[in-house]
């Protein structure tokens, strides 16, 4: 055995406690580094997962193909899979079809059904031409005559325009009363093609429900062949290498700048681990990025605090054997034998925990992460040797990186001037002036600690920066927990359990079915259309509202005859219900307060966001003046000879007030102006309470209601009118359930999907802020776990360093008091400081998060005292410990012997 | 007048077989005003013998009493009051607080008895030492010997009974070492105060009025040579 290896592991023994800490100091760091690498690794897995399940593993994907490049691609030996799917046609759904009017029959290889995101759910996939899977949606619309061993017969043809071109499976109109396709911009199929006939041998889950066809697949090569277009998806073996080298050959060097032909799967190149094609938005990885920056300079003070104080305390064995002939070289290798002793029992036994403890934290939690991404899977524990050998990598660099200052120190080390001491203290001359009010407060023992702090000061810079460091990282971790809860608190989606559109007449002749059902406590239709101009009359709206630059458009709403009946009478205007029902003429309600978020822009371009309250008009108020109807406005148009370019209200010499309009033509010039009456809108009252639905966070809109009855036509903007339901309920999916009976029952077919479920969404921010918490709790637990080993290891060092200096001080009749009482006041001094500027710095941090999350939520506290509280108790709990840990094992050792030994 | 008495002192460090007597059963006593070297060589109990004598040490057995007062009777923060006013201790290797400048580490014995420091006194040492023009000088701004004379001058604040030293001159060169001697030799006869000096030194131990030798841990010569 090398014998200084052998001084180094003797010393280590000897130093038992010291070694055992900065060890647990090692398992803290590197278990902390393993848990933040494996997560991001089990995190990136369950994305890939996730995504593959949705969208398939190719990385390249070109919808211009020919058969020709197909053989070609085949040939090519960077190709792990290729597969090719064609559009053979499509059929038109003409009886049941719930808002999708036709079929779209693709062909694909066997592979293709395999590889892409096409998930069964019953039955098995087709394994020739004659047999065909079909879309969940499409088995659910009529279950017998889609049923799995049913015969499917489509008459196929081509969907073009009336220039001929193609249609995809995209977007159409089409009105659901009638189920007729309405959008004059498709030429109807003028032939058709072939008839198809297949068998159906499963049901796939169909990721994506929208669109103009629901998806029926079929394989086989004849349609391959056949096609003189095709879908090529292409699998690399080594995309991040061979990439833009195989897509340059293949698709030419503009493939890039033809996104609409060629898509490149970046999201997927991204969870494969290429990382150009990381996406800066995306969040896994710079949070990761963050923690790991924060967990290493914790571990780097950490670890070099440790060698740092443990080389100072053996600078004369460092001199002695200097001058017995080691060489700088051997003595700084000693120093990286203790580090490399360290890492050796630490980082494994580090990586172990931070395996153990992120598999326990995911088993329990891997199934509440679906707000972050809906997925089918977990996310489970996902380890490889890559990953563990990056943690104990990582872990390795910061701890032989922050040994490298000290084993540098060691090295420089005369042997003269460690024997003579000499550099034993670094004291500075400068003169220290002790204030009256430190000599009475604290006394003898104060002013020697300061004298102490102050001409050591390097030796105190190291536990003051680590302490500052622990302050600064709790300051900012529970501030990031704070406001993340907070703006997950902050979410209101107005009392409302479940949301759904649909198209109005179906909404009102099943509304009452609804309202009738056990499991709606409450429900509402409404629906926006149009706005009025309102005049902000002096008398009429408040001082508030006038002074503001907020616009007097009033959006018109339309609620269902039933809530509006109860607004009425909640707010008492009973007369006003009467005249509605025996006149059918209704008055609109106005929404008279408003509560939303504002965002403000100040001069320098920098926007805020802030909580405004508004309320319109005054008490009493029962008509308003409006514009008359664009319509009528542009009629002076014809007169002049021009367009409506705009109006605006004024008041004229005699005190009348008028809508002037004012014309322009085609070049924007002004051509004419015409003064019009204003017309006067009724209101039957100011409401200030928000009904039930219309959520309580919205704009700074005027909003009036009216009841469905008396809307025009029930088309908005020309378009069949859409009306939301929204529901309350104790059980909303099963209230969603019940709702989508009754609509079938209406002809309607939706399902779950077509619902916004307020229930879950919370059940899953729940999750979410379990997740957060739980994670971001570890994290501060595990690196306060560190600043607090740090804390004892550099204190109870620094106090075992100066053991001849105290017992020098006992020897000239110091009392054990007296020496508590100095130690005391230097550990206080380097806590304050620490403090101070660890808040100073932490605050700068929490003024930086609070900024980043203004933009989101609302941000009320800045400051997170119940953690800081738990900071200070910690500290003067560890430093207290400390204090009297290190005490009484000098108080053991025998004053004599200290002052003999330590002078040799 | 005795000052000082030792009883039946041992001294043992360790246990059963490893057990070694620092000191055996040792016992002689001191008069007022007596100035004593300690001789014998290395390892043989007299820096045992001084730190008990000086109250830093405690004996396994035995008594030591000062100005007819049982020292080790006293608990541990009587014997840090003990040792601050009753007794100065002067080391080989001056063991000065790194971080103090010469006047606070001489006034250090004074301040921690929350006293006020006598100013003539204290310019009297420093006079008397030769330390005039270095009161401000931290230890690492100072020779060996100026040192020591600050570690003297410490021992010598509170005006002690006695004065205890443990080699002061071990680590200085001969003309220092002379200078030390004479000075300790100076307060001793000015404050009437008794010193306890071990040395190696024959010289300077012939200066002494008396000398006990040790040898293993027993006394084996206590001589008269001046009186």
């Amino acid at each position: 055995m090398n014998v200084l290896n052998k001084v180094i592991w003797q010393t280590m023994k000897q130093n038992r406690v010291r070694t055992i800490v900065t060890i647990i100091g090692t398992v803290l760091s590197a278990a902390l580094f393993t848990a933040v690498i494996t997560f991001c690794s089990s995190a990136m897995n369950y994305l890939y997962k996730t995504y593959t399940y949705e969208s398939g593993t190719a990385h390249v994907e070109y919808e211009n193909g020919t058969m020709e490049q197909y053989q070609e691609l085949a040939q090519d030996d960077r190709v792990e899979r290729l597969t090719a799917v064609t559009a053979v046609g499509y059929s038109q759904l003409t009886e049941k079809n719930n808002g999708v009017p036709y079929l779209f029959l693709a062909s694909g290889e066997a592979e293709f059904l395999e590889e892409m995101s096409v998930r069964l759910v019953e039955g098995r996939m087709p394994k020739n031409a004659g047999e065909v899977v079909i879309p969940s949606s499409l088995f659910r619309l009529d279950s017998e005559a889609y049923g799995i061993g049913n015969w499917m017969e489509l008459n196929l043809g081509l969907r073009k325009t009336d220039e001929g071109y193609e249609w995809n499976n995209q977007y159409c109109a089409y009105d659901a009363e009638t189920g007729v396709v309405q959008n004059e911009m498709f030429e109807e199929f003028s032939s058709f093609e072939h008839t198809y006939r297949a068998v159906i041998t499963g049901v796939y889950d169909a990721y994506y429900t929208g669109g103009a066809a629901y998806m029926v697949m079929t394989c086989g090569q004849e349609a391959l062949t056949k096609a003189a277009v095709l879908d090529l998806y292409v699998t690399l073996k080594e995309p991040s290498m061979e990439l833009d080298d195989f897509c340059c050959e293949h698709f030419g060097e503009d493939y890039r700048t033809r996104w609409d032909e060629i898509r490149i799967n970046e999201e997927l190149l991204m969870f494969e681990g290429s990382f150009e094609y990381v996406n800066e938005s995306y969040f896994v990885l710079s949070l990761a990025a963050i923690v790991i920056v924060l967990v290493a300079a914790g571990s780097f003070l950490l670890i070099y605090s440790a060698f740092s104080i443990s080389v100072g305390e053996r600078t004369r064995q460092f001199g002695l054997l200097a001058s017995i002939g080691a060489s700088r070289k051997q003595i700084r290798r000693m120093v990286f034998v203790e580090v490399l002793t360290v890492a050796a029992i630490g980082i494994p036994a580090g990586m172990i925990f931070g395996v153990g403890g992120m598999g326990t934290a995911l088993f329990f939690l891997g199934d509440k992460f679906g707000e972050f991404r809906e997925s089918v899977y977990r996310l489970d524990l996902h380890v490889n040797l890559w990953v563990l050998l990056l943690a104990a990598g990582i872990a390795a660099a910061t701890i032989l990186l922050s040994a490298w200052v000290p084993a540098k120190r060691a090295a420089g080390v005369s042997a003269i001037e460690t024997i003579r001491q000499t550099r034993d203290i670094r004291v500075s001359r400068k003169q220290i002036r002790v204030s009256w009010l430190f000599e009475n407060w604290l006394g003898m023992e104060g002013i020697l600690a300061k004298k102490y702090y102050k001409r050591d000061r390097k030796k105190y810079r190291v536990t003051v920066l680590s302490l500052m460091a622990s302050v600064m990282l709790v300051f900012s971790v529970s501030g990031l927990t704070m406001q993340l809860n907070r703006w997950l608190e902050s979410y209101d989606s107005g009392n409302v359990d479940a949301m759904t559109w649909l198209d109005y007449k179906v909404a009102l002749r099943a509304l009452d079915t609804i309202r009738g059902l056990g499991s709606v406590d409450e429900v509402t239709a409404g629906c926006a259309s149009g706005m009025l101009d309102i005049y902000k009359e002096p008398g009429k709206v408040t001082t508030e509202y006038e002074q503001s630059e907020i616009s007097g458009m009033l959006h018109i709403n339309y609620i269902d005859t039933s809530t509006y009946e109860q607004l009425l009478k909640a707010c008492g205007y009973d007369h006003a219900w009467k005249q509605y029902q025996e006149t059918g003429e209704a008055m609109g309600l106005v929404l008279n307060s408003e509560n939303y978020v504002d965002y403000r822009m100040d001069s320098e371009g920098k926007v805020s966001r802030i909580m405004a309250q508004m309320t319109w008009f005054r008490d009493g108020v029962t008509e308003l003046l409006k514009a008359p109807a664009v319509e009528t406005l542009a009629a002076g148009a014809e007169e002049v000879g021009g367009y409506l370019m705009k109006h605006q209200w004024l008041v004229d010499e005699s005190g009348e007030i008028l809508v002037r309009a004012f014309y322009c033509n085609e070049t924007g010039e002004m051509v004419g102006e015409r003064d019009y009456q204003p017309e006067i809108l009724p209101i039957g009252g100011l409401i200030e309470q928000v009904p039930f639905g219309f959520g309580e966070n919205s704009s700074s809109d005027i909003r009036i209601l009216y009841p469905f009855s008396v809307c025009p036509d029930f088309k908005i903007d020309g378009q069949s009118a859409a009306v939301w339901l929204c529901f309350k309920t104790q059980n909303a999916n099963r209230m969603i359930e019940d709702v989508i009976r009754v609509l079938e029952t209406s002809g309607v077919i939706c399902d779950p999907g077509d619902f916004i479920n307020q229930q879950e969404a919370e059940k899953e921010r729940e999750n979410t802020a379990l997740v957060i918490q739980v994670f971001s709790n570890g994290f501060l637990v595990l690196i306060s776990l560190i600043a607090a080993v740090n804390l004892f290891n550099t204190i109870s060092t620094n106090l075992i360093l100066r053991r001849r200096d105290l017992a020098m001080l006992t020897s000239i009749g110091m009392t054990e008091s007296q020496k508590r009482r100095m130690l005391r006041s230097e550990c206080g001094s380097c806590v304050l400081r620490a403090l101070l500027w660890g808040s100073a710095a932490g605050m700068g941090l929490l003024l930086l998060i609070r900024q980043s999350f203004s933009l989101i939520s609302e941000p009320k506290e800045l400051i997170p005292w119940h953690s800081i509280g738990w900071l200070v108790v910690g500290i003067v709990l560890i430093v207290t410990v400390t204090m009297r840990y290190t005490l009484r094992r000098l108080e053991r050792e025998p004053l004599m012997e200290v002052l003999r030994r330590e002078s040799v | 007048m005795e000052i000082l008495r030792v009883e039946n002192l041992t001294k043992v460090y360790g246990k059963g077989a490893a057990a070694v007597h620092a000191l055996n059963n040792v016992s002689f006593s001191v008069k007022k005003g007596e100035f004593i070297a300690v001789v014998g060589p290395s390892g043989s109990g007299k820096s045992t013998l001084l730190h008990i004598l000086g109250g830093v040490d405690r004996p396994t057995s035995g008594h030591v009493w000062m100005d007819g007062q049982d020292v080790y009777a006293q608990k541990e923060e009587q014997l840090a009051v003990f040792r601050r006013r009753e007794v100065g201790l002067v080391y080989q290797f001056y063991n000065l607080i790194p971080v103090l400048n010469v006047v606070e580490n001489m006034t250090l014995p004074v301040l921690l008895d929350y006293r006020e420091i006598n100013e003539n006194r204290l310019n009297d040492l420093i006079a008397t030492l030769g330390l005039k023009g270095k009161e401000n000088h931290l230890p690492n701004q100072l020779s060996g010997g100026q040192q020591q004379r600050v570690s003297i001058g410490r021992a010598l604040m509170n005006a002690p009974a006695v004065v205890l030293a443990d080699e002061p001159t071990g680590n200085l060169d001969s003309k220092n070492s002379q200078e030390i001697v004479e000075l300790l030799k100076a307060s001793h006869k000015k404050y009437g105060q008794t010193l306890i000096m071990i040395t190696h030194d024959e010289t300077i131990a012939l200066q002494a009025d008396r000398i006990i030798a040790i040898e293993d841990g027993r006394i084996t010569r206590d001589e008269v040579i001046r009186r």
